[in-house]
């Protein structure tokens, strides 16, 4: 048996090239890396159970690619098909190698031409179960290469509004890819037509091309052919998005070792840079492609431009910073700290001194309504006549004059006049003696958690009537609304609160669903897009607006900016979570009732 | 024109055929709804900056329009940017954005 032709030449440099490529990388990589950072990637090598569970997330997320399933069927089984297909390719043909030559050291090409050196495997133990699998997975990578090619001209079957623009060398993995399987499954299929070594595809197939005609020297020609695509593929894949393919089991790796990222922020944006597939998922989410606005600020693009170098402020300029991209990403890739770090500085002369003018008073819990929340005195009037009714009490800290909490100037690029802000609005609520913080406006609760060290609880407004809800100071009367809910940006992305306005609405009214792909869609009123005109902010609150179900009386929110954009809505009453519950809240008479009810339980026995 | 005896005092006289409006030109070549404002003051109301400072958007736009731009360097420093004004606008005018534009102007100007 002949262990070596020129043919497998290609395939070998390629592979080589592509190895090398890789341990170069992840050394770089590792070496740039602060050394606590690495200490965190030690101890997940050396705890089984969280190594077991790291790599059961690669298999999931690298080979089964689940997170697409929940975007699209059809996307998802396109990669889980190419991914996992080629995987089991790979390990069952070096199975099957190992058995039929009872040796262990096999040179890398020989599983993948086993049928080349091979020929007339039909005799040997095993086979026909091993050319059952092989036929199987083909099949299955086949039909993903299919799928793959429709995609080019159906896009939207697969929930890609906008394509992603491919450049030359991505073209030439792109059809190399495309080449690869077909180019296999004719090799494997002429030689079964010879030999009848195939199984369910391969069989018939083999014997039609044998009826007509072709032979050993096609055979030949067709392992060359294969050899090839791969060869030229493998010295593609660094050089494209295909290297996500290598690089996204190390960013799940370094994910699950819970490294923090912003101790090494520059490299950790190249390996999501690298790991990023181009799936085009971030841009079909981004209500920006939606409303059909220009500019180029979804993930793909900047993590494009990050591997290029060609980086601008303007790349960031133009986006909402909803971080419904993130939500939505396959991958898991955080885009925000990059985003933030592009952002213009400007360095820009503040006067501020008037601020030590404003005063909070006194109070154990203080409300802050915020600038947005002075806008929706409704929101405050509500709260208050909750809290009354649950007998609490609720301090409003900025009612005579507010300090901004700074995010505005953040997002504006000005870093110096939002840390001054921040530093004044700390001192007033120390000053204050306030023990826990209830705002009613997103951006500030965001703000005071992420980018202030108060050691004091901040929650939001609906947290805070679902507290009162679940503590029992006060009951909510189910009325006859119909109502949706809107996840304002801030909320339901920047503090994970999705949950609670849910559990309020259900209990005080017949709460729907909006449709997943209008879900949580900014409305528009972004204080980080620093060009939109007002025709282009109503454009993208109409994307929710359009898709509430006709049946609905209420579109429900929780943020005053989102109240606001959605104010030119006809068909519904759009309200804030506080108005709409202060409307059904009554006092409960909690101590009596249940007395009453053991009473009669009692009786009954 | 008739003579009625009354007079204009010079120092508060704007002769704007005189003035400088340079930077009102830059702000409408770079935000056209600019020319929008009806100046009603919605913005200088809701101003979170106003409630405890003489800052006056409405005032500092107006100013810009006559050409007096002395102060406007100082008045300017007092606005928080935080977009409450473009929340209220009737005539859906983004204040925040003048003021960037202004605050770029500014720096443009002054290195």
């Amino acid at each position: 048996m002949d262990r070596f032709d020129i043919f497998v030449l290609p395939f070998t440099v390629g592979l080589v090239f592509v190895v090398f490529a890789y341990i170069a990388q992840l050394i770089y990589w590792l070496r740039q890396m602060p050394k606590d950072e690495k200490g965190k990637l030690k101890g997940l090598l050396v705890s089984p159970i969280r190594l077991a569970k790291c790599c059961i997330e690669i298999v999931k997320e690298s080979l089964l690619h689940i997170n697409l399933f929940r975007t699209n069927l059809l996307l998802g089984f396109m990669h889980m098909s190419l991914a996992f297909g080629w995987f089991m390719l790979i390990v069952i043909g070096n199975l099957e190698s190992k058995v039929y030559t009872s040796t262990h050291i096999n040179p890398p090409y020989f599983p993948i031409f086993l049928e080349y050196f091979i020929p007339d495997m039909g005799s040997f133990k095993y086979h026909q179960e091993f050319s059952f699998l092989m036929d199987f997975f083909l099949l299955m990578v086949l039909t993903g290469t299919f799928l793959a090619f429709t995609k080019r001209f159906v896009s939207r079957r697969f929930s890609i509004i906008k394509k992603p623009k491919l450049t030359a060398i991505d073209k030439i993995g792109l059809y190399s890819l495309w080449l690869i399987f077909p180019l296999r499954f004719l090799a494997e299929s002429i030689n079964s037509g010879i030999h009848q070594t195939g199984s369910f595809i391969t069989e018939p197939t083999g014997e039609l091309l044998f009826s007509l005609g072709v032979g050993e020297s096609s055979a030949y020609t067709a392992w060359w052919a294969y050899s090839i695509s791969l060869g030229i593929f493998f010295v593609a894949v660094p050089f494209t998005r295909y290297m996500h393919i290598l690089t996204e089991p190390f960013f799940i790796f370094l994910r699950k070792a819970k490294v923090d990222a912003s101790k090494f922020q520059p490299i950790f944006n190249q390996i999501q840079a690298k790991s990023c597939s181009k799936c085009g998922v971030c841009l079909s989410s981004c209500p920006l492609t939606k409303a059909s606005i220009s500019g180029k600020p979804q993930p793909i693009y900047l993590l494009d431009a990050l591997k290029r170098g060609s980086l601008s402020p303007e790349m960031v300029e133009s986006c909402l910073n909803c971080r419904r991209c993130e939500e939505s990403c396959p991958v898991g890739i955080t885009i925000e700290p990059l985003r933030m770090s592009l952002k213009k500085q400007i360095e820009h002369e503040t006067d501020f001194g008037y601020t030590s003018l404003a005063e909070y008073p006194k109070a154990k819990v203080g409300y802050f309504s915020g600038c947005m929340g002075k806008l929706t005195p409704a929101t405050t009037k509500s709260l208050e006549k909750i809290t009354e009714t649950a007998g609490e009490k609720l301090v409003h800290l900025d009612k005579d004059g507010g300090i901004c909490c700074g995010r505005p100037q953040k997002l504006a690029g000005q870093l110096a006049a939002s840390q001054e802000l921040m530093a004044k609005n700390t001192a007033l609520f120390r000053e204050s003696g306030v023990e826990m913080i209830v705002t009613s406006c997103p951006i500030c609760l965001k703000t005071f958690r992420d980018d202030y060290q108060l050691s004091i609880p901040v929650i939001h407004h609906t947290e805070y009537i679902n507290r009162l809800i679940k503590n029992e100071r006060i009951a909510l009367n189910k009325s006859d609304a119909i109502t949706v809910y809107h996840d304002p940006c801030e909320l339901a992305r920047g503090c994970g609160i999705t949950k609670e306005p849910r559990y309020i609405l259900k209990k005080s009214s017949t709460f729907t669903e909006l449709p997943k792909e209008a879900r949580g869609m900014c409305c528009g009123n972004s204080m980080a897009h620093s060009s939109l005109s007002y025709n282009q902010k109503a454009d993208i609150a109409s994307l929710t607006l359009n898709s509430i179900p006709s049946n609905v009386s209420h579109l429900i929110t929780s943020c005053p900016a989102c109240s606001k954009a959605f104010k030119v809505a006809d068909k519904v009453t759009v309200e804030d979570i506080a108005v709409f519950t202060a409307r059904h809240a009554y006092k409960p008479t909690p101590i009596l009732e249940k007395q009453h009810y053991k009473v009669s339980e009692t009786a009954t026995r | 024109m008739a003579k009625f005896g009354f007079t204009t005092r010079k120092d508060s006289m704007i002769m704007l055929d005189k003035a400088d409006l340079s930077l009102r030109r830059t702000l409408i070549s770079e935000y056209p709804e600019y020319q929008l404002c009806i100046n009603c003051g919605a913005c200088s109301a809701v101003c979170t900056a106003a409630q405890l400072t003489s800052f006056n958007i409405r005032e500092v736009k107006l100013n810009i329009d006559r050409g007096q731009t002395v102060s406007l360097k100082n008045e300017i420093a007092k606005c928080m940017i935080c977009g409450k004004c473009e929340m209220i606008c009737p005539k859906n005018v983004s204040n925040r954005k003048i003021v960037l534009l202004i605050n770029k102007h500014l720096q443009e100007q002054h290195g």
